[in-house]
């Protein structure tokens, strides 16, 4: 089944009387439960490609599908609804509220997904313990690593059952072994909870524990394949 | 209850800049509030010192008397007196006369004010004839038909002294020019040049006998044991004046009116001067609440890509104003209250500075008693909550303007 599909999206920005199309024609399908990632240079349209899926930006053309639903028509307050019950988003500076503990940060999706305060602790304590969370529940951000923010990150991008993961670049602030401990962990949360992700990504280790790769350049795909297992 | 933790927690992001917002907040209510009551005080004060010293609460005069101000403008003492009797809230009725005369010694001749009193009754009320304004002699006594009391001024300017001789002219009701000759039994300074160079007191029997008529009364000043009781006492005797045609009833603020128009115009300025504070308040609260939510523009891109919606957003902001601006109106109140508490046991003696001051021909004390304005000071506390809230909405707008993916490209 579909998670998103996009048939020729376009995104132009104009800065003047200069046109640069940062997404330029982008027809594609993600599955559910595939572990995909939009690989390519800097510049080359991936983080646009990821902000257009996600219903962070207005596509210049073409459309967006996300479960089924055409996105280009929604208003701000529905496609805000949308990345809130569908879209998980993973930020390659991790974007904590630094002023909510780990638990906090999570714990903010459920309560304007108006979950029960009494279902919190169930839904969160479980994953903080799944993601090696467990002890830091109380610290602020600023009081954590970088793989440790970007643990919570991830927490808070699943803890809301949505759709779909999009996670732009991120490993790209973490040292070596801490990136590999998170894409450990979120293809584990893939195999084993058939969560679909999404990335954008140029780093080789992303690349390599990814299902499918879809190459960009100059805002087009170059290139579209799946690994076999 | 996390947005609450969470409204709070932003506000203390930037200790500094919160508590320079608090600051402003609190000490511009403190200030205003404790000017209030202090100013209230002030005019508390003044009209008690006009209406002792003046007109009263409530006088019956002529009808004509309070704006022709004419010697022959008189009323029947006998007739009016039964008006006030056993009437509750009254506590003191003191009858007067007022006479233009000129004064004269055997050194010189002064235009004078003369004002026939009962002095026992206007010692215990009247703050210019107290002991402590003596500068000579003493105050004559109720039954001393020959003793004057005269300003220091007038004395100096008539070259005479205590137990001198003092001559009045004047014309009695009749038309007729008359004169009296009275001893000077005592000499006060109140300050106010024009009571010390042109005022006499003297035993009122002894000058309506002279003007003509014993019974002659200029005005009875009506002293009420609460101000609050004026409209309902003044309908009453207005009620009781309504079958004598000489005798009317009047409320301090038609006989002192210019008293009663400065503090009007005082109270307006005052007023004035709130409405510019709070505009200052809002400004900079503007600029502050700006600063704070201009560098958070990143974050409020992220929140709105994880599912926050504007409104909510924009409820989040709206809950910080609202908790400054609470916070900031209590310790403003807090602050009134100490300030208050001090200005009112112990007073604000402006004398030392002013002197005393004269208001409208009043004498009025340069020490002054808070009093406490209770609706005035929980009125403008909930006003500088509102100020502050209001002073969200532009910070709140310039804030939910980006599309999230451009606020988070914001550094």
């Amino acid at each position: 089944m579909s998670i998103v599909s996009t048939t020729d999206l376009k995104r132009v920005y104009e800065s003047g009387a200069t046109e640069v199309k940062a997404v330029n024609g982008v027809s594609l399908s993600i599955e559910a439960g595939e572990f995909a990632v939009l690989a390519g240079p800097s510049g080359s349209g991936k983080t646009t490609l990821l902000n257009l899926i996600g219903g962070l930006d207005r596509p210049t053309d073409g459309s967006v599908h996300l479960d089924g639903e055409l996105l280009n028509d929604k208003s701000d307050d529905e496609l805000t609804r949308a990345r809130l019950f569908k879209i998980g988003f993973i930020f390659q500076a991790y974007n904590l509220v630094p002023v909510l503990s780990a638990y906090e940060n999570v714990q903010f999706i459920l309560q304007i997904q108006g979950v029960p305060d009494s279902k919190h602790e169930e839904r969160i304590m479980p994953l903080f313990e799944e993601l090696g969370l467990s002890g830091l529940a109380h610290r602020r951000p600023g009081e954590l690593s970088g793989g440790q923010q970007q643990r919570v990150a991830v927490a808070r991008a699943i803890v809301g059952h949505p759709s779909i993961i999009l996670a732009d670049e991120p490993t790209a602030n973490l040292d070596s072994e801490s990136a590999v401990a998170l894409l450990n962990l979120m293809h584990r949360l893939n195999l084993e909870q058939k969560v679909t992700f999404l990335f954008s990504s140029h780093d080789k280790k992303v690349i390599d524990i990814a299902q499918r790769v879809i190459s960009m350049r100059d805002g087009k795909i170059c290139d579209d394949h799946k690994k076999t297992q | 209850m996390l947005w609450l933790k969470l409204a709070w927690r932003n506000l203390w992001r930037n200790r500094t800049r919160t508590l320079v917002l608090l600051a402003v907040i609190s000490g511009s209510l403190a200030f205003v509030a404790w000017m209030l009551n202090v100013s209230y005080g002030s005019y508390e004060k003044m009209i008690e010192d006009a209406v002792r010293m003046g007109s009263g609460h409530l006088s019956l005069h002529h009808p004509d008397y309070p704006q022709e101000r004419l010697s022959e403008l008189f009323f029947s003492g006998n007739e009016a007196m039964p008006l006030l009797e056993n009437r509750a809230g009254i506590i003191k009725t003191l009858p007067r006369l007022y006479v233009s005369a000129l004064a004269r010694s055997s050194r010189d001749n002064r235009a004078v004010m003369i004002l026939g009193v009962d002095f026992e009754g206007e010692l215990e009320n009247n703050p210019l004839l107290q002991p402590s304004k003596t500068v000579s002699g003493k105050i004559p006594a109720s039954d001393t038909q020959n003793l004057a009391y005269i300003g220091n001024r007038l004395a100096e300017n008539l070259r005479i002294d205590v137990g001198k001789k003092l001559v009045v002219m004047f014309q009695d009701l009749s038309g007729e020019i008359t004169s009296k000759l009275y001893r000077v039994g005592g000499i006060f300074k109140s300050g106010v040049n024009q009571l010390d160079s042109g005022t006499i007191f003297v035993n009122r029997l002894s000058l309506a006998t002279a003007l003509g008529n014993s019974d002659a009364l200029h005005e009875i000043a009506i002293l009420l044991a609460d101000r609050e009781q004026l409209p309902e006492q003044l309908a009453q005797l207005q009620k009781a004046c309504a079958g004598h045609k000489d005798i009317a009833v009047f409320s301090w603020e038609t006989t002192s009116k210019q008293i009663a128009d400065a503090i009007k115009m005082d109270s307006a300025q005052f007023k004035f001067m709130i409405f510019l504070l709070y505009v200052l308040v809002t400004i900079g609260t503007i600029n502050l609440l700006l600063m704070s939510i201009l560098e958070r523009t990143r974050e409020f891109g992220l929140l709105r890509a994880i599912g926050l919606d504007r409104r909510r957003i924009g409820g989040l902001i709206f809950c910080e104003a609202t908790l400054l601006g609470i916070i900031g109106a209590l310790a403003g109140l807090v602050l009134t209250i100490v300030l208050s508490l001090y200005s009112w046991h112990y007073g604000l003696d402006f004398s030392n500075m002013f002197g005393e001051a004269e208001v409208a021909g009043m004498l009025v004390s340069m020490k002054v008693n808070s009093t406490w304005e209770w609706d005035w000071m929980f009125g403008l506390a909930a006003g500088m909550v509102v100020v502050v809230i209001l002073a969200a909405i532009y910070p709140v707008k310039k804030a939910l303007r980006a599309a999230p993916a451009e606020a988070m490209r914001h550094h």
